[in-house]
């Protein structure tokens, strides 16, 4: 049997393999034996990094000497809500420059909630000949000036999505970078930045790209100039509008509304900041190709929505204000049957009391009438045990579920009981759930039944509940496919995180802040996993100055085999074997 | 993994919320526990409360027709096996906004926690720069936009931001960053958690205290840029050798502390710490003597 597996030529296998792209498939490939093992290592063309610290870019480009496409990812999720100190960490810089010098066929670089500064993005502009695609997502550390170098030198870029980055806007020139011999564009995503870009130089580079597909305009380009950019690129699946306002005018309606009919392959709409209900019929043409329409932007009130929405019956994904209230929910749930991903987000989070009638009953009705749901994000007021049974009970298919009652600790609002059974029914009923976020009222109970039902949960945000360490300790000890885990405000201790040290490893990563975790465990932890990085956040000062069983500000633990990291801030405190406590 | 089951182990029975895992369940194959360290805690063990305010839980949230106490129970403890779970109540409250004040202040309690709801910065900046108005009035305030001045929209605060704020209907985190000469890494600091200078200075000067005294530390001898730790003086009275700046709206650095606090959180962009040799040109204050050019009226 050995020797029929290793009877093939290299490049025999070679090929079977490039038909298996999937990471784990890959990885089990690599497993069979030594020949296939090395055979599989220089074929590898795309390599995934979840926590750019849980591997050097060094052991990487020693395994994988041909890659072509990387992904990592940097800060923990919880960075996107300011929870994460500024410098922290997820500096791209050391993986750009030993790429630069081992990859120079590299072609697509995503990266995930990292910092990339300037230097880099030039780096990256002059290094890699056959650049294609640049995706960064949350990222910060640029300005429009890295993005003039990519644009000037990327000769065959295909892809450059800048998606909720941060960038420091210098000027709308960088555009005109783009050499007038350059028509390679396929995907532009420049929705995040603030500045006004030069609007001819992106007329002309819409013109001359036949084959853009994706193009997302920022809030500064106005609506009476949409129409031209639309004419110029007809072909275009994806659009995302700038600001969707101006006066109404008879004339710049139509010119808009014949510029959309003659879009006839768009599927996706974002954008839409600003908006005038009155241009709002100019898309109806196309309101039945849409499946993605993201309208968590726009202002506009629930009978506006509901008779854009109505139209768009093959919506299989949907963002959108609370402004659409239940009775647009209601409205979506009869209209589109097709829908898998439901998006609600709050107009006024901060408001003390609702400013619109959206209550549990909405996604009541869309677990009804949407069988195809599966992923749900809802900011609500309130929440009822039954509610939560019924859509449990409706969609069993669900794999994301992320609910966010506004009030913390809010209960059941019929019973003012605690949510436990609720959720429990969730877990219980879903046995696909990959992903869940709680909130409102919540004691240990909720804990037993996610750790006794949600055996494919992947993903756990938790805030503000709980009661005991019991509750982590069911989590940690029963979800067996657990890689991430989120917790804050939660009155999680020592007991069950050093009860549970080994799982951790199993584990992408661990954030706990605003727990009761003590240094003394951190220290204990640091000391007896060394595959594992325990890294105190606390921006009070050195954990030293205080007393040991004082409990700590922040806490992220992560697996990795590169060791400590050595561009640690002051603020964040590692423990290594030595039980000697570290600075960077 | 951890087999310690709900069956085996009557501790564990989740009916009695008092009980927790027991000091000898964690000694398990896979697990570790604190031992000795436990034995410590309890001769520090202060008068409860001490000087540290609680950890806030889902109980200190006050809701109608609640029938539970105050009391807060944290990682419960038998009377034996107090350790560190107990002292989980003592909880230094960080730089954010977890104190008492904010428990008793806060019916829209949300309001005064950072990062909650869990919503994305760049969301909340849209949001609060577009008005809550019904669609009509967005509409005519547009008009007179469009027609005044240039239609891009900045990242300060436009005028439909002013007048939600004024109405008291939205408040959102203002991050701004704030960087320190001398100091590589900049930081961010949430304006609309201050009420006044004093507040904000003080957080600044706790903030990179901390980072200049580190940074000494490591680096003193490599690093050729001298970095002055903060005393406790005062950054907005020039006294401890840098003074605190902030750029407006038009891009001009501008000495902080000039202004009304409203008229200042209107138009920063971002603060540096700046080192007072820099500072000409800035501050009155620090020309005193020469009867400097004011800056220029906001």
């Amino acid at each position: 049997m050995q020797r029929m597996a290793c009877s093939f030529p290299d490049e025999v296998l070679e090929h079977v393999f490039s038909f298996v792209q999937c990471d784990n498939d890959r990885n089990a490939i690599s497993t069979v034996c030594k020949s296939w093992y090395k055979i599989e290592r220089w074929s590898r063309r795309r390599v995934f990094v979840g926590n750019c610290y849980a591997i050097s870019p060094d052991m990487v480009i020693r395994r994988f000497p041909d890659v072509r496409s990387i992904e990592l990812k940097g800060k923990p999720h919880f960075a996107d809500f300011n929870l994460v100190p500024d410098g922290w960490g997820g500096y791209v810089a050391p993986w750009i420059s030993a790429m630069a010098a081992a990859y120079p066929w590299l072609e697509e670089i995503r990266l995930k909630r990292m910092v990339i500064t300037d230097e880099n993005l030039e780096l990256i502009s002059k290094s890699f000949k056959n650049f294609k695609v640049l995706v960064l997502s949350s990222c910060e550390g640029f300005s429009t000036d890295g993005l003039a170098a990519i644009a000037a030198n990327c000769r065959n870029l295909r892809e450059l999505d800048l998606r909720e980055s941060e960038v420091e806007d210098l000027s709308g020139h960088w555009l005109k970078h783009f050499p007038d011999d350059y028509t390679s564009l396929v995907s532009l995503n420049i929705a995040c930045l603030g500045c006004e870009v030069s609007f001819s130089a992106l007329e002309r580079l819409v013109g001359r790209c036949p084959n853009l597909r994706t193009l997302r305009l920022n809030r500064a380009v106005p609506l009476d100039k949409l129409a031209n950019l639309l004419r110029r690129a007809p072909q275009l699946v994806e659009l995302g509008t700038g600001a969707y306002s101006s006066e109404l005018r008879p004339d710049v309606f139509s010119n808009l509304s014949g510029a959309f009919s003659g879009c006839k392959e768009l599927k996706s709409l974002s954008g839409f900041w600003d908006v005038v209900p009155g241009y709002l019929p100019a898309v109806y043409p196309i309101c039945c190709r849409l499946t993605t329409l993201n309208l968590s932007y726009a202002t506009i009130q629930s009978p506006d929505l509901i008779k854009l929405v109505g139209q768009c019956q093959n919506l299989q994904r949907l963002w959108v204000l609370d402004y659409i209230e239940d009775a647009g929910l209601d409205a979506v749930a009869a209209s589109c049957k097709d829908l898998r991903e439901l998006r609600v987000f709050p107009s006024d989070p901060y408001g003390p009391e609702p400013n619109v009638p959206l209550t549990e009953q909405g996604l009541v009705s869309i677990s009804e009438g949407c069988s195809k749901l599966q992923s749900v994000l809802y900011f609500c007021r309130q929440m009822s045990n039954a509610a939560l049974m019924t859509i449990a009970r409706n969609r069993p298919n669900m794999t994301r579920f992320r609910l966010c009652i506004i009030e913390p600790g809010t209960p059941d609002y019929l019973t003012l009981q605690p949510l436990d059974v609720g959720f429990g029914a969730i877990v219980e009923h879903c046995k696909d759930l990959q992903r869940l976020s709680l909130s409102g009222l919540l004691t240990d109970l909720v804990f037993e039944y996610i750790g006794t039902y949600a055996k494919k949960l992947e993903m756990l945000s938790v805030a503000f509940a709980g009661e005991s360490d019991l509750g982590l300790h069911h989590v940690l000890s029963g979800c067996e496919k657990l890689r991430k885990l989120e917790i804050r405000d939660c009155p999680f201790g020592d007991k069950a995180l050093l009860a549970n040290a080994a799982k951790l490893e199993t584990m992408r990563s661990l954030w706990m802040s605003s727990c009761s975790v003590t240094f003394g465990a951190c220290k204990l932890l640091g000391q007896k996993m060394p595959r594992l990085n325990v890294e105190v956040i606390d921006e009070r000062g050195t954990p030293d100055s205080r007393p040991e069983s004082c409990p700590i500000d922040k806490l992220y633990i992560y697996r990795t085999v590169a060791g400590s990291r050595f561009d640690m801030p002051g603020f964040v405190w590692t423990i290594d074997e030595d039980s000697a406590m570290r600075l960077s | 993994m951890s087999t310690v089951s709900k069956e085996d182990n009557p501790v564990l029975s989740s009916e009695d919320s008092s009980s927790c895992l027991d000091e000898s369940e964690l000694e398990l194959g896979l697990g570790l526990s604190l031992g000795v360290g436990v034995g410590a805690c309890k001769a520090q063990q202060g008068p409860r409360g001490g000087q540290y305010a609680r950890i806030l839980t889902a109980k200190d949230f006050p809701y109608v027709g609640s029938s539970t106490s105050a009391s807060v129970s944290s990682s419960s403890s038998s009377s034996s096996s107090s350790s560190s779970s107990s002292l989980s109540r003592a909880n230094v409250t960080a730089g954010t906004k977890r104190s008492a004040d904010s428990v008793a202040a806060a019916n829209g309690a949300s309001s005064q926690v950072v990062g909650w709801p869990p919503i994305r910065a760049y969301r909340m900046n849209s949001l609060v720069n577009q008005a809550k108005l019904p669609a009509t009035e967005v509409f005519n305030s547009l008009i007179v936009k469009s027609r005044n001045s240039n239609p891009a929209v900045g990242k300060g605060t436009s005028n439909a931001c002013v007048n939600a704020n004024e109405k008291g209907q939205l408040r959102s985190s203002l991050f701004v960053k704030v960087n320190m000469d001398g100091i590589p890494i900049g930081r961010k600091v949430d304006l609309s958690s201050h009420r006044c200078y004093e507040t904000l200075a003080q957080k600044l000067e706790d903030m990179f205290a901390t980072s200049s005294t580190i940074m000494n530390s490591i680096r003193g001898e490599e690093h050729d840029m001298m970095v002055d730790a903060i005393t406790p003086s005062k950054l907005l009275d020039g006294s401890s050798g840098f003074v605190l700046t902030y750029e407006d709206k038009e891009g001009d650095w501008m000495l902080v502390g000039d202004v009304p606090w409203g008229m200042f959180i209107n138009s920063v962009r971002r603060l540096r710490i700046m080192r007072a040799s820099e500072a000409n040109g800035l501050a009155p204050r620090l020309e005193e003597s020469n009867g400097g050019q004011r800056n220029k009226p906001i």
